[in-house]
């Protein structure tokens, strides 16, 4: 039985915009589903939703089995973690955390215990009767998660957790995140727009884009079959090169802007089909098998455990991702081979994938 | 001798454009208060031939004279009245105002009109609403068995200068609470929501300790305008009475002074009121400067 499940869902905000055109998803129970999309896309707006902070237009959410259209947020059994924590200033960080188990009227040794349970869990040893602007970021942040534990929700849904983080700090709570939510086992609904804590955390992967849903499942399923051109640019840092083209002879792509990729596979029956080839950095290889042009090497960027290059063929530029064995000197122009398997095509117009 | 010009210049500058705040400043306030300083240590008798110096007489005077102590009394419940009276009716109006949202706008200008009417008309308005004979709201009372006339009763006449003053600062009020309540940030309020905390539960535990650097500074602007700005609504409202019940301090240093002529102790009045308001003042620095952080 899915834990969280949206039929339908679409979203008109009173000035008559529509954000979310329709969203079908199913989330398993246990699960950490992403949401990842351009900003703007309308994840926010669905996570508000489920969390009845924001009216439906139309459609069914149903969380825990139960259908929660007529339910206050507080009874929908779900906790939330704001992208601005949303911390009470006023109150120290045990009553932040103990808050909503005194409204809900939990006995006061019951609260006590749960608290300090997070406090363990968290991390918070000695905070608990600091206000929040005393402490660190990464600290109220845990705040704002032991308050979301405390209560034992059937789901939990985070709001870009993490944006307000350095970059460091981010990695860090990335991963005590991911392994809280699977030592407690609960479902969570996480909303970001950071295309690397979309892969690293979830479990199950929603790319979304203006309002609907491009396409579901695991990171790994996502990544190495995009559905379209859309997807494909948004997974993966550097992101994928684009390099429109003819399909002339069977499985000779000509690019328009110079060179030829050899296909394989169905690809070879598309004879005379516009189409726009897609090909990961890390896939293309510098002098290395048949080469399927020469392009001349602009700027070499150093990243410590490998190196991208920035490679001009005629109006295009596309990047490469190397290891440091062989060192490259800018202005030089490189043979580029691009391996037949790891081509992804996609129809010119629509930007779907055409298998 | 070019460091000095240097300086010069710099200092002739914001001199120059602070002038007419320094004379302004220097005409109405700083001579004045000089005046009213030294002219409470004299007395003049009643016909201004003879001027005494009486060194701190005419504060002893004061100390002892059970009508002025009375009116003290009175400034306080008056003042304390006014403040309580129009936070409280700001603060309802505008956690109304800040519920609707979408036409605050409309409720804000509505209700800041009130702000606007100098409060010698505003006086005339209520005095003739609440006029023994003709008013409106008397005839009202009357129905609902309530005896209305100020100008015998002085509970009633202390009630009547009371709302009188409180329609002003009730807009005014209402517009730093609402700025205040706009500026709590939204997700505070939603996460307490799905704390499980109702609108009532959630503005006396998130939104009201919100204020309270709102409510505090608001307290004491309140309790400055009750002591001191609030003789036009008296002069146009009961006069300082029946008798003395409603005879303010701001309104005796008035009565003393030109009607009855008792320049000194007039002049030792104001001293005491610019010293309280000198402790005002003292409070708002020292305390509400004091900012909360979301
Ligand atoms: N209350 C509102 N009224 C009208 N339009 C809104 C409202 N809230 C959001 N929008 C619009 O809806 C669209 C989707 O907003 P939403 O906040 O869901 O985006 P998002 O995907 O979360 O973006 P981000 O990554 O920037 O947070 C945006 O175009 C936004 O301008
Ligand atoms: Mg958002």
């Amino acid at each position: 039985m899915a834990a969280v499940s949206l039929k339908g869902i679409r979203k008109t905000y009173p000035n008559g915009l529509e954000v979310v055109k329709g969203i079908d998803l199913e989330i398993e129970n246990g699960k950490l589903c992403v949401l990842v999309g351009p900003s703007g896309c309308g994840k926010s707006t669905l996570l508000r939703m489920i969390a009845g902070l924001e009216s439906v237009t139309a459609g069914h959410i149903e969380i825990a089995g139960k259908d929660v259209a007529a339910l206050e947020p507080a009874e929908r059994d779900i906790a939330m973690v704001f992208q601005n924590y949303a911390l009470y200033p006023h109150m120290s960080v045990f009553d932040n955390i103990a808050y909503g188990l005194r409204n809900r009227g939990t006995p006061r040794n019951e609260i006590k215990a749960r608290v300090e349970e997070a406090e363990k869990l968290l991390a918070l040893d000695g905070l608990l009767q600091r206000r929040p602007r005393e402490l660190s970021g990464g600290q109220r942040q845990r705040v704002a998660m032991g308050r979301a534990i405390v209560r034992r929700p059937s789901a939990f849904l985070f709001d870009e957790p993490l944006s307000n983080l350095d970059a460091k700090l981010r990695t860090q709570m990335r991963v005590e995140i991911r392994t809280l939510q699977q030592r407690l086992g609960v479902t969570s609904v996480y909303v970001t727009h950071d295309q690397l804590e979309a892969m690293t955390m979830a479990d199950q992967l929603v790319v979304m884009n203006a309002g609907q849903i491009e396409q579901v499942g695991t990171p790994a399923q996502v990544y190495d079959a995009p559905v379209s051109q859309f997807v494909a640019g948004f997974l993966g840092s550097p992101a994928m090169n684009f390099l429109p083209g003819t399909i002339q002879a069977a499985g000779d792509l000509v690019l328009d802007a110079g060179g030829h990729v050899t296909l394989t596979g169905t690809a070879t029956q598309m004879q005379g089909q516009r189409v726009i080839a897609g090909v990961r950095p890390e896939a293309i290889g510098i002098a290395q098998g048949a080469p399927a042009f020469t392009a001349r090497l602009e700027l070499v960027e150093e990243l410590g455990s490998a190196r991208l290059l920035h490679l001009r063929l005629g109006q295009t530029t596309l990047v490469a991702v190397v290891g440091r064995e062989t060192a490259f000197a800018t202005g030089q122009d490189l043979p580029v081979s691009i391996p037949a398997a790891s081509v992804h095509l996609f129809n010119e117009k629509t930007g779907r994938a055409l298998v | 001798m070019q460091a000095k010009r240097v300086t010069f210049q710099r200092t002739a500058l914001p001199l120059a454009l602070l002038a007419p705040q320094l004379a302004v400043t220097g005409i109405f306030f700083l001579w004045p208060a000089y005046q009213a300083m030294r002219q409470s240590l004299y007395q003049e008798d009643a016909f201004g031939l003879k001027v005494v110096f009486s060194g701190l007489t005419n504060f002893y005077d004061l100390a002892v004279d059970p009508t002025y102590l009375a009116s003290l009394l009175t400034t306080l419940v008056f003042s304390l009245s006014v403040a309580a009276v129009s936070l409280s009716f700001g603060l309802l109006l505008a956690v109304l105002a800040d519920g609707v949202g979408r036409g605050s706008k409309f409720y804000q200008l509505f209700l800041v009109w009130p702000y606007a009417v100098a409060p010698a008309v505003s006086g005339v308005l209520w005095v003739y609403m609440f006029d023994p004979s003709i008013g409106p709201i008397t005839k009202l009372l009357r129905v609902v068995g309530i005896d209305w006339n100020h100008q015998i009763h002085s509970g009633q006449a202390l009630a009547l200068i009371v709302m009188a003053s409180c329609a002003k600062q009730i807009a005014y009020n209402f517009l730093f609470f609402l700025a205040g309540l706009q500026s709590i940030p939204k997700s505070l309020l939603e996460a307490a929501a799905l704390d499980a905390a109702g609108p009532i539960r959630r503005f006396f535990t998130i939104q009201f300790p919100l204020l309270t650097p709102t409510s505090f500074f608001l307290l004491v602007v309140n309790m400055v305008y009750a002591f001191f700005e609030t003789f036009g609504v008296i002069d146009a409202t009961t006069y300082g009475g029946p008798g003395q019940s409603t005879n303010i301090l701001v309104y005796r240093v008035f009565n003393d002074g030109f009607k009855n002529q008792r320049i000194g102790a007039s002049a030792a009045e104001s001293v005491v009121l610019l010293a309280i308001v000198a402790v005002f003042t003292f409070i708002q620095f020292r305390y509400v400067e004091r900012k909360v952080e979301y």
